[in-house]
């Protein structure tokens, strides 16, 4: 007996449950706001329950769906008139992929998690201020009592070591 | 691994090169910090799972086949600034959409067979199933529900054939509006109600003059006190003169008006200055001489409030001249504001002058309606005579007060009766007893979209206060639709609002600035700078019965409207011009508004102003405004307005037609006249002066003038052109100061 045989398929409130905070999640790394992220990732569900697919295994079920939203991604902003970078948003598509290819992300927000801690305390003051309290980059910049070019770049490394300190977390699991 | 040594120090080299954004690890950052934690959207998509209808009988190939998936819930989405009954298409949708959730609610609710999921599995009929729920018109005949026709929209009630009781309108038994049924989703914000919506039974003493402006200057001090600002001195009277006549008639005075203002004896008792200045208001007010000139000032600065500078000029349904008309007759009759608004909101009858039926206080509501989408038409009634801004809450709760979404469209249901129809190519605004969707107790309701794609059905309330509150003569409970729009335009014209919101427009066109930072935006989120002034002066108003001329009085003849506009270091912080409160210690410069250059400019070339031609004065008028203002299109009606100082506008008062006819010289122009009188050079140059920034020329001014005269290769009545026309140009004559 193969493995795909093997495989039951889920009902819809499985597979609803299972799979939505991954599409969802990957929406978000789209460039999707949350409000857009949760209609695609409605309308995904919607599309692939009224047309019915064969479920062979969990991460064929998983980039399936990560297609179907990433087609109407593509497709609400080009009727939005929107310039899609499509290059971009493919490589974002490939690294999501392998950050987050077999699960939902919560692995990688646990690693995320993980690295922040790593932060310099200014980083992390800086990024709590951006993200939690949406301060403009000029309050931001007095806070820190840097300029407002120093902000910028003070949270732009922080995050690019963020993202080097997640890859290299997966490097060493593979390993 | 530690990135505490590997973070950068933080460089202010602005020649580093910034690293691009990272969307990933930003996506992730909002999750982790900023909380955005992914949805569970299970049930909601279950829902619409179950609320759909199969185009055909379905045998399931697997688990996931059996359940039907309505269209794109994306796209109904979007559609949530339309009214669902007020466009064709998005009728079609709804009304479409409405109806298989009900037909899915009364399966749900049944004893039918579901499948091993749960999931109704009847055989529902499709579109062109003869059983499929119809759009019935009125008389009976059913219509295509994909192609619904404009004129049949208030005909329409919604019915379901194969339902045994197929041909009664869809009531409460269907559709639970309570609990339960497509809107029973629990309210997000509690229910709001505002406070000061409905009429008080409050009897305010009306107040002599004198002891109002007492308080207006009393409560005016507590704020100069609280902010240690002491106000500008008190403006001069030719200062004073050119300012009341700019706000009162909407034109600079002329030289004649300015002198006879200054023979009138005022020292050496302050009293008789305070009598002279009491005496010009009256007559600017209430003396036949300026009558034509206030109905055409303040016709235009209403019509200009209701519909926009380029409302009905051919982009709506309305006609301009027929609403400045009613305007004009109905300043020159003096007639109560809260009449004016009454009328405003309920009338009924043709646009056009030239129609047996005409009214033309339809014309607001005509401007307002896009067919018959009445969602502009609530924004305007809510922000013009109530100072409520709803137009955010036609798509969403408001971000930052209780007003939900359905408070607008609660308002937007007491207009569901209207319609807008061309007979004989006259336009006529009627209302009709088949709006909206009426349940079977004859309640009538219209339907809007939440945010995530439900359907809510509500029913006529006033600012938050149901029905059962609203003490109106006309009782829309009875069904007739018909009667809505007077209930509405009795509920308005009787709040507390409309005070408040008058008294504000009108201190801020006298004053510059309002006591809310937009006239139009009195909402409970935003702070008022003289709460207390505000409504003792609201109150006043409501106990004068709303007479528009005594609130100008007051506030022309108020302590802040007769200050100086310069200011010293003792008041330098009074500068709302910033974004701070006003705290009116100065009088607040500010531009003339175009009709008021106009109709300077008009006068100082000659024009004559009779009642006879005003018609034909203010379509003139209108065009040269034209080349200014331009509409949007957006929902709320905006317009963009390029007489703010711009090239455009230096250019056509430099150089444009109505600059020439100012500067000409002929027997009626003010330079004509002036040039031709047997006065002295001196008393010549003192009269342009006067004739255009209400002032005498300094010494230096005069002496610069003077030397010009020395020259012999140049004529006096050039010279004379010139520094007329240098005049007219100056900052000093375009600013009301």
């Amino acid at each position: 007996m193969t493995e795909n045989e093997q495989h039951k398929p889920l009902t819809p409130t499985e597979l609803i449950e299972k799979y939505q905070i991954g599409i969802w999640r990957y929406l978000r790394v789209l460039g999707c706001e949350a409000s857009l992220a949760e209609d695609i990732t409605q309308e995904t569900f919607l599309k692939i329950l009224r047309k019915g697919f064969d479920q062979y295994n969990d991460a064929a079920t998983a980039g399936f769906l990560r297609k179907v939203a990433y087609n109407l991604f593509i497709s609400m902003q080009r009727r939005s008139g929107r310039v899609v970078l499509v290059e971009n948003v493919d490589q974002l598509d490939a690294v999501w992929d392998r950050w987050a290819g077999s699960d939902n992300g919560d692995d990688i927000i646990d690693k995320l998690r993980d690295c922040m801690d790593a932060l310099s305390d200014r980083a992390r003051d800086a990024l709590e201020m951006r993200f939690r309290e949406k301060q403009t980059r000029i309050k931001i910049a007095d806070f820190l009592e840097i300029t407002e070019h120093g902000a910028k770049n003070l949270m732009q490394r922080a995050k690019k070591q963020l993202r080097e300190c997640v890859e290299n977390k997966i490097q060493a699991e593979a390993i | 691994m530690s990135l505490e040594n590997d973070m950068p120090q933080e460089t202010e080299n602005n020649n580093d090169v910034p690293l691009p954004n990272d969307p990933l690890i930003d996506a992730l950052l909002e999750e982790i910090i900023g909380g955005q934690s992914p949805p569970d959207l299970a049930s909601q998509i279950l829902s619409q799972l179950h609320d759909s209808l199969p185009t055909t009988p379905q045998t399931p190939v697997n688990d996931l086949d059996s359940i039907p998936t309505p269209k794109s819930t994306i796209v109904a989405r979007r559609r949530a600034r339309r009214r669902s009954f007020a466009v064709p298409v998005s009728m079609a949708l709804s009304v479409t959409a409405i109806t298989l959730a009900l037909v899915a609610i009364v399966l749900n609710s049944s004893d039918s067979s579901t499948n091993n999921h749960g999931v109704a599995n009847n055989q529902i009929q499709t579109v062109e199933n003869p059983s499929t729920p119809h759009i019935q018109q009125s008389n009976g005949n059913s219509t295509d529900p994909e192609t619904p026709q404009q004129e049949t929209l208030n005909n329409l009630q919604i019915t379901t054939a194969d339902d045994p009781n197929s041909n009664r309108p869809i009531g409460p038994a269907d559709v639970n509006t309570q609990a339960g049924g497509i809107d029973s989703l629990p309210p997000i914000h509690q229910r709001w109600q505002h406070p000061l919506a409905l009429a008080n039974t409050n009897t305010v003493v009306p107040a002599e003059t004198d002891a109002i402006l007492g308080r207006i200057r009393r409560e005016l001090e507590k704020k100069w006190n609280e902010n240690g600002v002491s106000p500008s001195e008190v403006a001069v009277d030719l200062e004073w003169a050119r300012r009341v006549y700019l706000r009162l008639i909407g034109r600079v005075p002329t030289t004649d008006e300015l002198e006879r203002f200054n023979r009138t004896p005022k020292q050496p008792n302050p009293s008789n200055q305070a009598d002279a200045r009491q005496q010009l208001v009256d007559t600017l007010l209430y003396g036949d001489i300026y009558r034509t000139e206030f109905t055409q000032h303040w016709s235009t600065f209403w019509t200009n409030t209701l519909i926009g500078r380029q409302g009905g000029l051919g982009g709506d349904n309305a006609n301009r001249g027929g609403l400045q008309q009613y305007l004009r007759e109905s300043f020159a009759a003096n007639k109560p504001y809260d009449e004016m608004v009454f009328e405003l909101i309920s009338a009924k009858g043709a646009a056009e002058a030239e129609s047996e039926q005409f009214n033309g206080a339809v014309n607001f509501l005509l401007a307002s309606l896009t067919k018959n989408d009445t969602t502009l038409a609530t924004s305007r009634i809510s922000s013009v005579f109530l100072g409520q801004k709803l137009q955010c809450a036609q798509c969403h709760h408001h971000p930052t007060s209780d007003i939900a979404q359905d408070h607008f469209w609660e308002l937007d249901a007491f207009l569901s009766g209207i319609q807008a129809t061309k007979v004989n190519g006259q336009t006529i605004l009627t209302d009709v007893d088949s709006g909206g969707v009426k349940t079977a107790d004859g309640r009538v309701g219209v339907f809007f979209e939440r945010p995530n794609g439900v359907a809510q059905m509500v029913f006529p309330s006033f600012l938050g206060h149901p029905p059962s509150e609203l003490n109106t003569t006309s009782d829309s409970s009875t069904g007739d639709q018909t009667l809505l729009r007077e209930q509405l335009a009795q509920l308005t014209s009787e709040s507390p609002l409309l005070a408040r919101t008058l008294v504000n427009r009108l201190w801020s066109h006298f004053l510059g600035y309002g006591f809310t930072p937009s006239v139009d935006d009195m909402g409970p989120h935003l702070a008022v700078s003289h709460p207390q002034l505000l409504l003792i002066l609201s109150e006043q108003t409501e106990s004068s019965n709303y007479d528009l001329k005594s609130l100008m009085k007051w506030i022309v003849l108020s302590d802040p409207f007769a200050r100086s506009s310069k200011y010293s270091t003792s008041n330098d912080i009074d500068s709302p011009e910033l974004g701070d409160q006003p705290l009116f210690s100065r009088y607040y410069s500010r531009q003339l508004e175009p009709e008021e250059v106009y109709q300077s400019l008009l006068v100082l070339s000659g024009k004559k102003r009779s009642a006879t031609t005003i018609g034909q004065q203010q379509l003139a008028q209108r065009t040269w405004l034209g080349q200014f203002t331009k509409r949007m299109e957006t929902d709320d009606g905006d317009e963009t307005n390029s007489f703010d100082g711009n090239v455009h506008q230096s250019l056509v008062l430099m150089n444009g037609d109505l600059m020439k006819q100012a500067t000409s010289i002929t027997s009626t122009s003010v330079l004509g006249k002036i040039i031709k009188s047997p006065m002295p050079i001196n008393n010549k140059i003192d009269h342009l002066f006067l004739a255009s920034v209400a002032r005498y020329p300094s010494a230096n001014e005069k002496k610069l003038i003077l030397a010009l005269f020395a020259k012999p290769d140049i004529s006096p009545e050039q010279i004379f052109q010139d520094i007329w026309w240098a005049l007219l140009n100056s900052n000093e004559f375009i600013l009301d100061h």
